[in-house]
């Protein structure tokens, strides 16, 4: 087999492969589309739920995904951002870097259902906060710290040695140079993570299952001890309910919104990073 | 004469113990010119950078002896490089301009490390730039991106980000090696004014031009600076070649360096 044999072949496997990969994506949307499309309309993003979620709308579990998903990117972004900056800014040359990044990125490996347990024993019940939304941000907020560790030090890592040089050489302290050259060049990596790691919070259903969410009955939680309920638990229970074409179409129209919510977060990051690919600068 | 504003004595600096600069002796006086000359990898840059700490973040980089700059012992415990770094300006190869303004980059450094100059930026900003000679070309248009100027331009207006904090010594790193015959000319002839207010030490491999600005040129072979005032040399290629020829043969034997000044 000849060189460029081996080359057209190996371009036809990866073709193949993204084809498979794009079938599945337009597969699930298209589906997700057909069959939750029906249930769609004002009335279903703005009533609570009822009749056990088969009824009504889904108002409060929208409202519920967003408590979530907004406390735990609150939460885990200050601590991301510091630590990858203590590591690659404060950190005299940079000891203990490559075992942070080996650290961060196993941790973003860790199956969700583990951060769940870990997070039941400990915030649930050791600190003794209960089932309850704050338990869940707390949980996810932990287990969206890597994702948005990686994009950070990412971005941090791509920047070039010689603005770094360039902000020392005119005499910043490191504390200045995170503000007048770090975060200025960097912070499109700060802002992608976050809108990730919330994406990943947005879709956790195992982490906050037994948690955080209740089925039904609830609505805004009044204090540190309520549950709330989400988009993601309730698409999860009523599908068990398989039989009931009702309870299926809700299914099917929360998973769409909630399909929705998680796609805007991702396809702002994407937008963000083509900003940053092409300024408007005229930069090499 | 005064006392030297830099000085080095006995500096030995090596990366992971592979010895760059050995037993260095030097000291320079407040506002001259010193050219350090010297082939692609003697230790030019290494021994610019020292002078500001700029080599403290490399790992595996050690430095023995004493550096002296204002009569403090500048790697001393204790010594503020932030401060250190802001007397000692340091100007790279190839001109850094940030993504942003013009006037931005001008006040890149000062807005964090003078903040209590923040109303006069704008007439330090054009102070320096004038200072650099760019002022005419940029003044209407300082909130453009910088990295639109030519590289000669870039260059002086680094030079200019630098002056603006008030540096008493100015180091460059061959600073015209990116440039254009005309755009070199003008940085050696501005060196030469800026020398009247502060000391400058530039690096490059350029012997016409060491010649040409210097007060003082200093060699670097092999580890070893090599150091006369200009004054005593006129031709100056055959000496720098027959200095090379000597460590050459001698360095085996021998490790001791000619002491000049
Ligand atoms: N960060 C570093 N780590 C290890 N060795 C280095 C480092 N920087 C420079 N060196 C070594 O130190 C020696 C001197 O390098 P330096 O950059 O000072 O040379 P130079 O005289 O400035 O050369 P040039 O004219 O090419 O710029 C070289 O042998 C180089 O390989
Ligand atoms: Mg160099």
């Amino acid at each position: 087999m000849s060189r460029s044999d081996k080359e057209n072949l190996l371009l036809a496997l990866l073709g193949l492969a993204t084809i498979v990969a794009c079938c599945f994506l337009v597969l699930i949307l298209s589906g997700l589309i057909y069959r939750g499309w029906p249930a769609l309309d004002w009335e279903f993003l703005t009533a609570p739920a009822s009749d056990f979620g088969r009824q009504g709308g889904v108002f409060y579990q929208i409202l519920g995904t967003l408590i979530l998903m907004i406390g735990a990117g609150l939460i885990s972004v200050p601590i991301a951002l510091a630590s990858v900056l203590f590591f690659t800014e404060f950190s005299p040359q940079k000891t203990g870097l490559e075992t942070y990044r080996t650290l961060i990125f196993t941790l973003n490996g860790v199956p969700t259902i583990l951060f769940g347990l870990v997070g039941y024993l400990f915030f649930s019940q050791f600190l003794g906060i209960g089932v309850s939304w704050l338990t869940g941000v707390l949980i996810l907020s932990i287990m969206i710290l890597p994702t948005i560790q990686v994009s950070i030090l990412e971005a941090v890592s791509a920047m070039p040695l010689s603005y770094r040089e360039t902000g020392m050489a005119l005499g910043l302290t490191p504390e200045q140079l995170i503000r007048s050259v770090v975060l200025p060049q960097c912070g499109y990596g700060v802002l992608t993570g976050t809108l990730l790691g919330c994406a990943r919070a947005g879709g956790e259903t195992a982490a906050i299952m037994f948690t955080a969410t209740a089925f039904s009955g609830v609505q805004l939680p009044e204090s540190l001890h309520d549950p709330v309920t989400t988009l993601q638990t309730h698409i999860l229970t009523l599908s068990q309910e398989a039989i009931d074409p009702q309870s299926v179409t809700t299914a099917w129209g929360s998973g769409l919104v909630l399909m929705a919510i998680v796609f805007t977060l991702i396809a702002a990051s994407y937008l963000i990073r083509l900003r940053v690919a092409n300024p408007d600068g005229g930069q090499a | 004469m005064n006392a030297p504003i830099i000085e080095l004595k006995g500096v030995c600096i090596a990366y992971n113990q592979r010895t760059v600069l050995e037993r260095i002796n030097l000291s320079l006086h407040s506002k001259e010119i010193t050219t350090l000359l010297g082939p692609s990898g003697s230790g030019k840059s290494t021994l610019l950078k020292s002078l500001c700490r700029m080599n403290d973040h490399i790992k595996g980089f050690s430095l023995e002896g004493t550096v002296e700059i204002l009569e403090e012992d500048i790697y001393a415990s204790g010594v503020d490089v932030y401060e250190l770094r802001r007397s000692v300006g340091l100007v790279f190869q190839k001109p850094v301009m940030f993504p942003r303004s013009i006037y931005e980059n001008m006040v890149l450094g000062v807005k964090r490390t003078r903040p209590e100059w923040r109303s006069q930026f704008s007439d330090r900003v054009e102070q320096s730039l004038k200072e650099v000679h760019l002022w005419d070309e940029v003044k209407d248009r300082l909130q453009e991106h910088a990295t639109r100027l030519s590289q000669g331009q870039q260059q002086r207006l680094a030079i200019a980000r630098t002056l603006i904090g008030e540096p008493q010594i100015l180091l460059m790193d061959e600073p015209t090696s990116s440039l254009d015959p005309k755009s070199k000319e003008a940085l050696e002839s501005l060196a030469i004014e800026l020398a009247k207010k502060c000391t400058l030490v530039w690096v490059t491999h350029d012997v016409e031009q060491a010649h040409r600005i210097s007060d003082r040129v200093v060699y670097i072979l092999e580890g070893k600076v090599f150091d006369r005032e200009k004054a005593s040399h006129t031709t100056v290629s055959p000496d720098i070649q027959q200095i090379s020829k000597g460590r050459g043969k001698r360095s085996f034997f021998s490790r001791q360096g000619i002491e000049g000044s």
